[in-house]
């Protein structure tokens, strides 16, 4: 079929000069007029934004910044280039197109520099003759209806057409993308059996993940990398299938095995410094982090996620290592924070996030004052701040606090905390947290139910304090403070009304909580009398 | 050409001799396709050339392309032995394909006063690397070019689970000692006789990349036809 390029719209997006006006001629010599260039990715992104294209031109190398993937991503997640439209990534070597193969957001094709004006129009003919045969696939998709989508695929794949096997491919992936992952893998499944295609194996073991059948998925995983050491989605997999294990060392050596040979992957540096902080690797943490704060400058992942990822993990350095090197660890975490409350002045979360991190810096540092006069800071903040507190922020605020020994705000904000959202590695922080026998210590006289029973208690009601303090020991069943007021409280009972079976068992509870008490602690002498007097009851 | 540069200072440490080359290749590779497209330009802005002048442009044109397929050889043999060059297989319209290399070396052949005629099922579809059995149609196609007198044929078509691929044409043949070889080049990589012999090198290795289920990618060579001349066959499983 003859493609008709009169009324269609080019965008072309290089670096050189030269080639621009070069592909520009040749685009012109097929009769098109309405072309535009950008010569820098921003330009690119700038001027695809504005309009769509019926084709988009556009270099992967595109000098410093982001690079013709990065674009390409951004223009797909965003949904500005069209499935209708044709996107050619020119690449300056045909083996780049097979590193870049396995990726999610994919061009319509790869061509190789030099470009001439009868290949480059023989290839967009090409791609038109399919846009157009599988128009229909195409738009369902741009409109988001996969359903559609899909059942054009099966019309398609019914007539037995040349692009039967396109639509097959495309099939399989919107299942995928549905969430029907027994039956992309059993499309996969089916397509394997005729013939073993790298992007059928990938699409088989990502459904399997889906599956949860990890170890479906690590042996196809595996067989990709080892076919080809450039396969770093694979890579990428494989270590998700050793995280979902339980295998978090295995998952950080094999996503440093594929950063190792593609350093250029922000979302695969802030993983890994993200699996090594879990690792308790800080010094790989601190590296990836800083990596990931240099690339994010340039792409759709600049995120202050990244600044203060790099200054807490170069934060807990300086908190863990108390030789030179934490020391260098925290004055690097302190230009970070600085860098970064300037970079985002008006964003008032990062501005506390950077002053809860500088002040547990500087108690590193043993600068007490500068650390209270951050955490001072950071409070106003908070009761400045409109609309919801991420519980995040909320547990960083208490740890400052704690860092600081001020335990009274520490478990007064961790009442503010709730478990029920989440993650595991804030659950983990939270958990240090609350099981912290000091801070544990302070929740308790801040119980109200234990206060209500020392009141209680003093004024003689002992039955009803005993009712108080055995809910404060619901709330915290560990608290010394808490167990030992329980168990005096049953031993005055017992005193008055003689031993019961229950007050007694009761009471040996408590003090079996209490056996861990050292004997520096300021309560461990009463622990001692109220002991004896619970065993002379025996 | 910056991402390049970054690769090596992001690996000082291994920057050896072959790395040096393949950064310094890929360079001049850059520089060639340069070269080649603003050449394309400049033969079409040339009204009515001159027999003599034809005769100059394509032989600028065949060295430039010469020089071009030697260089992605020189990549590729650095990539084999990195062992970094995968095959991407996939499915492709077999037509589209070979079409497109015609495409590539028309102004070639027509220089040449060659004609370049395809015989290929529209609907033939295949699996291999497109990438890498361009590269190889593409060095055997200017090969041809360059001996051929008048005619050289493109045929394609599935024949015993293979897709057989056969370039022919109407020069001299191949001689007798690449003949006896056949499939198995690497033993006759002669590079007094430039780089036709490495060219066929990487076409075996690459066919034999191809690889479904038990079967093996291999090329053959051949003598004589319908067009009386050298006859290249690629197949892929």
């Amino acid at each position: 079929m003859a493609i008709i390029y009169r009324d269609k719209s080019a965008l072309i997006i290089d670096d050189f000069g030269e080639f621009r006006s070069g592909v520009r001629k040749m685009l012109e010599y097929y009769g098109m007029k309405d072309i535009q260039t950008a010569g820098t990715a921003d330009d690119g992104v700038a001027k695809a934004k504005k309009r769509a294209f019926d084709i988009y031109i556009c270099d992967y190398n595109l000098g410093d910044g982001k690079d013709g993937q990065q674009i390409l991503e951004e223009l797909r997640h965003f949904k500005i280039v069209k499935h209708t439209s044709v996107f050619i990534m020119v690449t300056a070597e045909n083996t780049q197109g097979m590193v870049l193969g396995a990726l999610e957001y994919q061009p319509d094709c790869y061509l190789t520099k030099p470009l001439t004006k009868a290949v480059l129009k023989t290839r967009l003919d090409r791609m038109f003759n399919l846009k157009e045969a599988i128009w229909d696939v195409n738009n369902a998709i741009d409109e988001e209806d996969y359903e559609e989508a899909i059942k054009y695929c099966d019309e398609n794949i019914a007539d037995k057409s040349k692009y039967m096997g396109f639509c097959i491919k495309t099939k399989a992936h919107l299942l995928y993308q549905t969430n029907n992952f027994t039956a992309s893998r059993d499309l996969y499944d089916m397509l394997l059996e005729g013939r073993k295609v790298d992007w059928a194996v990938l699409g088989k073991a990502k459904s399997l993940f889906s599956l949860e059948d990890y170890d479906g998925a690590v042996k196809l995983f595996k067989g990709l990398v080892k076919e080809n050491e450039m396969n770093l989605v694979a890579f990428d997999w494989l270590s998700r299938c050793y995280e979902m294990k339980g295998e978090p060392t295995e998952a950080q050596k094999t996503l440093e095995l594929a950063i190792k040979k593609s350093p250029k992957a922000i979302k695969r540096q802030i993983k890994l410094g993200e699996l090594a902080k879990k690792n308790n690797d800080l010094d790989t943490a601190t590296k990836a982090f800083r990596k990931s704060v240099r690339l994010g400058e340039h792409s759709v992942y600049r995120s202050s996620e990244n600044e203060l990822n790099l200054a807490k993990s170069l934060m807990e350095k300086a908190a863990t290592d108390s030789t030179l090197a934490g020391k260098k660890a925290g004055k690097e975490a302190l230009e970070t924070l600085e860098a970064t409350e300037k970079k985002y002045r008006r964003d008032e979360k990062v501005q506390m996030e950077t002053r809860l991190i500088a002040a547990r810096v500087f108690v590193s540092l043993e600068r007490e004052s500068a650390a209270e006069k951050q955490l001072k800071e950071a409070k106003e903040l908070k009761e400045k701040f409109v609309g919801d507190l991420e519980q995040s922020v909320i547990v960083n605020m208490a740890q400052a606090y704690r860092s600081l020994d001020d335990l009274d705000e520490a478990a007064s904000l961790l009442n503010e905390v709730s478990h029920s959202d989440a993650d595991d590695e804030l659950k983990a922080d939270i958990e240090a947290l609350v099981n912290d026998p000091e801070i544990m210590e302070r929740q308790a006289e801040l119980n109200e139910h234990n206060q209500k029973g020392v009141e209680l208690y003093q004024s003689k009601e002992t039955d009803k304090a005993i009712d108080c303090f055995l809910l404060a020991s619901e709330q915290s069943p560990t608290s010394a403070a808490i167990n030992l007021n329980l168990a005096q409280a049953l031993i005055k009972r017992m005193q008055r009304d003689g031993k019961t079976a229950s007050d007694f068992e009761k009471c040996m509870v408590c003090l079996k909580h209490l056996e861990s008490l050292e004997e520096e602690n300021k309560r461990y002498k009463r622990y001692q009398e109220i002991s004896k007097i619970a065993s002379s009851l025996g | 050409m910056s991402q390049e540069k970054g690769h090596l200072q992001g690996e000082a440490s291994e920057l050896d001799f072959s790395s040096v080359l393949a950064s310094s290749v890929h360079d001049m590779k850059n520089s060639i396709g340069m070269l080649m497209s603003s050449l394309d330009e400049l033969i079409e802005q040339i009204p009515d050339p001159s027999e003599g002048q034809n005769q100059l442009m394509s032989t600028v044109q065949y060295e430039a392309s010469r020089v071009n397929n030697d260089l992605i050889h020189l990549l590729s043999f650095y990539r084999l032995k990195k062992n970094t060059l995968p095959i991407t297989l996939d499915e492709h319209i077999v037509a589209e394909v070979l079409e497109e290399q015609i495409v590539y070396n028309k102004i070639l052949a027509e220089k040449r006063g060659l004609e370049v005629t395809l015989e290929c099922d529209e609907e033939l579809v295949w699996y291999f690397d497109a990438e890498m059995i361009s590269g190889i149609v593409n060095n055997v196609l200017i090969n041809a070019i360059r001996y051929s007198r008048k005619k050289i044929c493109i045929l394609a078509k599935e024949k015993d689970g293979y897709l057989e691929i056969t370039l022919a044409d109407d020069g001299g043949g191949f001689p007798e000692s690449m003949l006896s070889t056949s499939g198995d080049c690497i033993k006759t990589v002669d590079f007094s006789t430039g780089s036709t012999g490495l060219g066929l090198f990487f076409a075996g290795q690459i066919a034999a990349l191809h690889i479904n289920k038990d079967r093996k990618g291999f090329i053959k060579l051949r003598n004589g036809g319908a067009l009386q001349g050298g006859i290249f066959c690629l197949f892929l499983p």
